[in-house]
C-alpha cells in the first residue's frame, strides 16, 4: 500500500522565551536568551537554567506541571488545526517526555517535602493528593486525554531527549499506514531538578552559557516547555480546506547500541537516523537547506553530531547551515525536539535560519557551517531536525516547505 | 497492521516475576493463584527481587548499578535470546530492534534519586544514578548491552504499554525495518506507593518471521496474529483508534469457558504495563490456543479512555 | 619526595576505583585504557566523583577529556593541586 503523505495542519509551543509559537520565534530571531539563575530548587544548589516564567494556567491545578504543559500544548495545537469538534475529540495523542510527572509524584511521597517546599518552588505541587495520578510515566498522556475529554488513545513516548521526534515519527507512521487521519504529537517536560542535579553530576552542565559547537562549550542548560504538531493525512487536510504549514517529508529512528549516556564516538547511530530520514523522503543530502541540530552544547554531543553530519553530507557539510536553538532556549528534554520541529516550520514559513546565539568561535575541528550570533535569511525547502538521547535513542525528521 | 496470516512467530521468551524466573514458573504460579481464594483485586504489591547483575553478566563492570527494571529487562532478554538460539556472533545487529512497554517505567529510580537528594543534597548523587531515572533506560541498556541498533523504543500507556510495544515491534518487522525484535514489558512499582495494587515483573519475547525462524530451525513457540489500526478480522469487529468501546482483557484458553478466561484476564491485568507481555508468556507456557486483548483499566485511576485494541493469538506449539 | 606522593596518590586512586567498580586491585592496570578494563565513561565519572569527594579536589570536565588511563587521572589530579 502506498504510504499516505503527512502534513502539518496545526502546531503550538510553550517555551522559556515565549508562551506561544509566534512569540517564541520572534524572541529567537531577535536574540533573546531564556537563561537565568535557577530558582526554586528543593535542595541546596545553584547555577543557571532556562525556566518558563509566568505559566500559571487556570483550571488544571490538580495536575503536575509537566501535565499542565502537555494539556495546554495539545489544546493549543488542536485549536490551531481548526478540526471539527467530533474529529478533534477522537484524535490520538502522542506525548514525548523525559520526566513526566515523576518528580512531583516523588515529592508527594517523601516526608521531607513539607519542610523543603516553602515560598516559590520550581516544582508546583499538584493540588490532587492522589500521587498515583501523576507519579508515573503514563500519567502525562492520561492527563491530556482525561482533561481534554478526548476519546482517542493516549500514548506516552518516553524516549528522553529525542522523545519529541519519536512521537512525531510514530504519529506519522499511524497516518501513513492509514490507521487514522489525524494525530497530535509532540513533547512536554517541566523543569526537572533531577535533570539539573543529574547533568551536573555528569559534568555536562554549562556554568552560565550554552554554546553549542563552540570551541569553548562547557555543557547544556536545563529547560522546560512543550510543543505539539497536528499531523494529518494530506487528502483529509486538502478535503477540509485546512491550512497546511509544512509537509513531514521523512523521519528516521535508530539506536546507537553503544552506551547508556555516551553517544557513539563516530556518531554511527546519529548518521543512521539522518540517512534513514533522507532515504525515506527520497531527498539527497545536498538538497537539505538547513539542519536544526540537537546541539546540546556538551563536548561529546556536539563533536559526535558534527562528525555524523560530515559523514552523511560529505562535501555539502561545509555549506549547509547548521544551528542549535538550545543556545537560546536551553534543553527542554522531551519537549526539545518538538519545539525544534515548530522552529523548523517557522523557519520554512519565514525563510530564515535561526542562530546558535552564543556560539562565537565554532570548534575548528568541525567541518560544518555553524550559523552563529544572528540568524540569516535563506531559501529553505527542506529542513532536517536531529535529536539524540540517552540509551542511544536517535530520531531525525525532515520538513518540507508547503506551497 | 498486517494480515492475519500468522507470518510472525515467537522464538524465545524470558520472564521474571515474584513467581520465579521463566515462563514455566509463571504458569505454575498462575495455577496456584487460581486455587487460592482471593478478593477480586489483590490488595497489595508483590515485588520481584532485584536479580544479580554480576551473576548473569559477570563481565559487565558496574552492572548492579542498573535499576531493578533495567536489570529485569536484561536478564529476561538473555533468557529469551538463549532460548531462540540466535547466534549473536553472526547476527546482523542493525536488523534487530528493542521495544519495551511500561506504565511506571523509571518512577522508582526517580523516587530513590529524589529521596537521596532531598535528604543528603546533590553531592550525594552518584553519576550512575542519573541515567536510571529516564524511562527509556531499560530499553537503552538492553540495546547497548547487545549492540542492537535497528530500533530502540519505549512506550508508556498504562495497561496497554506492552501491547503497544509488541504490536509496534511486529509492525517494524512486517515493514522490513528490522528482522528480529525483542519486545515486551516491565513494571517496577515505587516503594511507598500506597494506592496501586499489582505484581512486578518483566516479560520479553523474541519475534521473527516464520520463514526466518524455519530457515534457521529456531523453536516456534507461538504465532502472533495481531491487528491494530482498523484491520481486524470481521468476527472481532473492532477498530482503532478506539472510541469509548472497551474490550475486556482476556486470555481465552477455552473459548467456551468464560470463567477460565476471566481468571486469566484478572491475573494478567495485575502486571499493569507488562500485562500483555506476561500474557504472551503465559499463553506460550499453557501450550494451548490463547488470545489476549488489551484492556482498559477504569477502577482505580480515572478512566483510560480510548484503549488500544490489540489481539495476540498464540497457537499452542503442536510439536 | 614527589614520586612518593605520586605513588601514594596512585594507590588511593586505585583503592577508590576498586571500591566503586567492585573490580579487584590486580585487574586495575594503571597503564591500560579504562575502557579495556571494562570501566566505561559513566563508571569513570562515578570514580572521579568519589575521588573528588574523598581527596577533596575538583576536576573540571575539560580536564577529563584526555584521560584514558589511571595514570592519566593521577597526573590530572596532581596538576590540579
Amino acid at each position: 500500500m502506498k504510504r499516505a503523505r503527512v502534513v502539518v495542519t496545526g502546531f503550538s509551543a510553550l517555551t522559556c522565551i515565549g508562551l506561544s509559537a509566534r512569540k517564541m520565534w520572534q524572541a529567537l530571531i531577535s536574540g533573546r536568551c531564556g537563561a537565568s539563575p535557577v530558582e526554586g530548587l528543593p535542595f541546596e544548589s545553584s547555577g543557571v537554567a532556562c525556566q518558563i516564567k509566568g505559566f500559571e494556567p487556570d483550571g488544571i491545578e490538580e495536575f503536575d506541571r509537566a501535565s499542565q504543559l502537555a494539556i495546554c500544548g495539545v489544546r493549543d495545537a488542536l485549536e490551531d488545526a481548526k478540526l471539527d469538534r467530533d474529529t478533534a475529540l477522537k484524535v490520538p495523542v502522542l506525548v514525548g517526555t523525559t520526566m513526566s510527572g515523576f518528580f512531583a509524584g516523588a515529592l508527594a511521597r517523601t516526608s521531607t517535602t513539607a519542610a523543603m517546599l516553602s515560598g516559590e518552588s520550581a516544582v508546583t505541587m499538584p493540588t490532587s493528593d492522589n500521587s498515583v495520578r501523576y507519579g508515573y510515566c503514563s500519567s502525562i498522556s492520561e492527563a491530556v486525554i482525561n482533561h481534554l475529554g478526548l476519546s482517542g488513545v493516549g500514548i506516552t513516548v518516553p524516549t528522553a531527549c529525542s522523545a519529541g521526534n519519536y512521537a512525531i515519527a510514530i504519529g506519522a507512521q499511524y497516518i501513513e499506514r492509514r490507521s487514522c487521519e489525524v494525530v497530535v504529537c509532540g513533547g512536554a517536560d517541566a523543569f526537572s531538578p533531577i535533570a539539573f542535579a543529574g547533568f551536573s553530576r555528569l559534568k555536562a552542565m554549562a556554568a552560565e552559557i550554552c554554546r553549542p559547537f563552540d570551541q569553548d562549550r562547557d555543557g547544556l542548560l536545563v529547560s522546560e516547555g512543550s510543543a505539539f504538531l497536528v499531523l494529518e493525512n494530506i487528502s483529509s487536510a486538502v478535503k477540509r480546506g485546512a491550512h497546511i504549514y509544512a509537509e513531514l517529508a521523512g523521519y528516521g529512528m535508530s539506536c546507537d547500541g553503544y552506551h547508556i549516556t555516551a553517544p557513539h564516538p563516530k556518531g554511527a547511530g546519529a548518521q543512521l537516523a539522518m540517512e534513514r530520514t533522507l532515504k525515506q523522503a527520497g531527498v539527497r543530502p545536498e538538497e537539505v537547506d538547513y539542519i536544526c541540530a540537537h546541539g546540546t552544547g556538551t563536548f561529546a554531543n556536539d563533536r559526535m553530531e558534527a562528525e555524523a553530519i560530515q559523514t552523511v553530507f560529505g562535501g555539502a557539510a561545509c555549506t549547509v547551515p547548521v544551528s542549535s536553538i538550545k543556545s537560546s532556549l536551553g534543553h527542554a528534554m522531551g519537549a526539545a525536539s518538538a519545539i525544534e520541529a515548530v522552529v523548523c516550520i517557522l523557519a520554512l514559513q519565514h525563510q530564515f535560519v535561526p542562530p546558535t546565539l552564543h556560539c562565537r568561535y565554532p570548534d575548528p575541528e568541525f567541518a560544518i557551517r555553524v550559523v552563529c550570533g544572528t540568524g540569516e535569511p535563506a531559501e529553505l525547502t527542506y529542513v532536517l531536525s536531529n535529536a539524540f538521547a540517552f540509551g542511544g535513542n536517535n530520531a531525525a525528521i525532515l520538513l518540507k516547505r508547503w506551497s | 497492521m498486517w494480515r492475519d496470516t500468522g507470518q510472525l512467530c515467537v522464538t524465545g521468551i524470558g520472564t521474571i516475576t515474584p513467581l520465579g524466573i521463566g515462563a514455566a514458573s509463571l504458569w505454575d504460579g498462575y495455577e496456584r493463584w487460581c486455587r487460592v481464594p482471593r478478593p477480586s483485586i489483590l490488595r497489595e504489591i508483590q515485588r520481584v527481587q532485584k536479580p544479580s547483575g554480576a551473576a548473569h553478566f559477570p563481565d559487565k563492570v558496574g552492572i548492579d548499578h542498573l535499576s531493578k527494571s533495567s536489570l529485569c529487562v536484561c536478564v529476561s532478554a538473555q533468557q529469551a535470546i538463549q532460548q531462540s538460539g540466535l547466534d549473536l556472533g553472526r547476527l546482523n545487529k542493525t536488523r534487530v530492534g528493542v521495544s519495551i512497554g511500561s506504565a511506571f517505567a523509571s518512577a522508582n529510580a526517580v523516587q530513590e534519586f529524589s529521596e537521596k537528594i532531598l535528604k543528603e543534597g546533590p553531592e550525594s548523587i552518584e553519576p550512575v544514578m542519573f541515567p536510571n531515572t529516564v524511562s527509556n533506560a531499560a530499553a537503552g541498556y538492553l540495546g547497548a548491552m547487545y549492540g542492537f541498533t535497528g530500533l530502540n523504543i519505549t512506550f508508556s500507556a498504562g495497561i496497554n504499554s506492552s501491547s503497544i510495544a509488541i504490536s509496534y515491534a511486529c509492525e517494524a518487522i512486517v515493514q522490513n525495518i528490522i528482522d528480529i525484535a525483542i519486545a515486551g514489558g516491565v513494571e517496577e512499582f515505587v516503594d511507598g506507593q500506597d494506592s496501586v495494587n499489582g505484581i512486578e515483573g518483566c516479560s520479553l519475547i523474541v519475534i521473527e518471521r516464520v520463514q526466518d525462524a524455519t530457515h534457521r530451525s529456531a523453536p516456534q513457540l507461538g504465532y502472533l496474529a495481531s491487528a491494530i489500526a482498523g484491520e481486524v478480522s470481521k468476527e472481532r469487529e473492532v477498530s482503532w483508534p478506539a472510541t469509548m468501546n472497551r474490550t475486556n482483557y482476556g486470555g481465552l484458553i477455552d473459548r467456551s469457558n468464560r470463567q477460565i478466561s476471566e481468571q486469566v484476564a484478572e491475573f494478567i491485568a495485575q502486571f499493569h504495563g507488562a500485562s500483555t507481555a506476561i500474557g504472551c508468556a503465559l499463553g506460550i507456557a499453557s501450550k494451548q490456543p490463547f488470545e489476549i486483548r488489551s484492556a482498559s483499566w477504569d477502577e482505580v485511576v480515572p478512566p483510560l479512555k480510548g484503549s488500544l485494541i490489540f489481539t495476540v493469538q498464540l497457537n499452542g506449539n503442536d510439536a | 619526595m614527589e614520586t612518593l606522593k605520586s605513588d601514594a596518590l596512585r594507590e588511593q586512586v586505585i583503592d577508590i576505583t576498586a571500591k566503586i567498580t567492585s573490580l579487584s586491585r590486580e585487574v586495575i592496570n594503571v597503564d591500560v585504557p579504562l575502557s579495556k578494563i571494562g570501566i566505561d565513561s559513566l563508571m569513570a565519572l562515578s570514580v572521579v566523583a568519589a575521588i573528588e569527594k574523598q581527596l577533596k579536589v575538583n576536576i573540571p570536565e575539560k580536564r577529563l577529556r584526555g584521560i584514558k588511563t589511571i595514570n592519566d587521572l593521577v597526573a590530572v589530579i596532581t596538576d590540579g593541586k
